[in-house]
């Protein structure tokens, strides 16, 4: 009876736990939603860390102003105008004219965090369960069995809310890493991630200039 | 035990995970780089593999090695050199210049914090799986 009541209570203890943890992922899907910074950039356009040690172009940068919004290449910033590259032209902004804006310098993978935050979880439980298994197997009794239970599945039920906690913060700080964002920071901390930090050199031609064309793989 | 071996190698490799990185980007001038010493290129050529070179005209060269002249006033190596709309011209051995340059551009990758994370919280749980794996009784 006594063992009866136990695995009852067990029961029990799992049931609100599993809704303590679905509560608690829940509160950190939405808090990591909320917190990670978006951008708009098509598909393929910003490179990796490792490929922006090679890249050619300037950063994705989102300008707001209050004639409109303009998206494309950063390609420079000078004479107290920011000059922003689409697919169709090569717009010049006065730096009067803008209420905010948010450069993207690289691709931050946010969502290899992720998967390796679930594959943690994947792998602690499938891991501790075997382990559980293996002792199983070998005890005699139910006592014993339940024994062998009990540190692999605590080691889940304390590994998970961890695993989701530090993946999540691990995420929002990892997609926010290659975002700058004014007023909060000057543009001249923009100048690096230009396609030209030097200027548009006068001889260039600023008709010719249109925005890197995001290709389908990027070496 | 077969299967204790199998577990233990996808403990070892669920403790590598993978490594995020985060990017360090440094633009100098030309004379910055001359007047810098020779194990201070070195430390830049081992962290920077790419040197981006930002010429006076629009011009980019993308070397993926290099290094400075005896000089002090030039590089050398081997470059891709890319138009303003960034088309390539050409590639190959190239020697530039420092008086054609406007800025010298370096990146650097440092592992993520994000990265340190995770790698902390898979270590310690890999770390108390094993110690379970190896107080399990053996056939």
């Amino acid at each position: 009876m006594v063992i009866v009541e136990g695995r009852k209570m067990n029961k029990i203890e799992v049931s609100m736990k599993k809704d303590e943890i679905f509560h608690l992922a829940t509160f950190l899907i939405l808090f990591l939603v909320i917190s990670c910074k978006t951008f708009h950039a098509p598909p393929q356009y910003l490179p990796t860390a490792k490929q922006a040690q090679s890249d050619v172009y300037g950063g994705w940068i989102e300008v707001k102003t209050n004639k409109g919004n303009i998206n494309g290449e950063l390609i420079a910033i000078q004479e107290k105008r920011v000059f922003v590259a689409d697919l169709r032209t090569l717009h010049e902004i006065d730096l009067e004219d803008i209420l905010s804006a948010r450069l993207v310098t690289y691709n931050p993978e946010s969502s290899k965090v992720f998967f390796q935050t679930a594959g943690g979880i994947v792998s602690t439980s499938i891991l501790a369960f075997l382990i559980a298994v293996l002792t199983a197997e070998r005890a005699s009794s139910l006592e014993e069995i339940l024994g062998a239970i009990f540190l692999p599945a605590a080691i889940i039920i304390v590994a998970t809310p961890i695993w989701v906690t530090v993946g999540t913060g691990a995420a929002i700080y990892q997609s926010n890493l290659p975002i700058i964002d004014y007023p909060k920071k000057p543009l001249d901390a923009f100048i690096p991630f230009a396609r030209f930090p030097q200027g548009i050199p006068p001889d260039v031609d600023k008709n010719s200039i249109r925005m890197k064309i995001p290709k389908k793989e990027m070496k | 035990m077969r299967l204790r071996n199998i577990l233990l190698i996808i403990l070892t490799i669920f403790m590598i995970g993978c490594t995020f990185y985060q990017l360090k980007r440094e633009i100098n001038l030309p004379g910055t780089f001359q007047k810098m010493t020779q194990p201070q290129l070195d430390e830049k050529k081992t962290k920077s593999p790419f040197l981006k070179v930002h010429m006076k005209n629009g011009n980019l060269y993308l070397f993926d090695s290099w290094k400075i002249d005896e000089a002090k006033s030039a590089i050398v190596g081997n470059a891709t050199l890319f138009s303003p709309t960034r088309e390539v011209i050409s590639k190959g051995q190239a020697t530039v210049s420092l008086d054609g340059v406007a800025l010298i551009e370096t990146n650097f990758l440092k592992p993520s914090p994000a990265s340190t994370a995770l790698k902390i919280v898979s270590a310690i749980s890999a770390v108390i799986l094993t110690l379970l794996f190896i107080s399990l009784p053996g056939e």
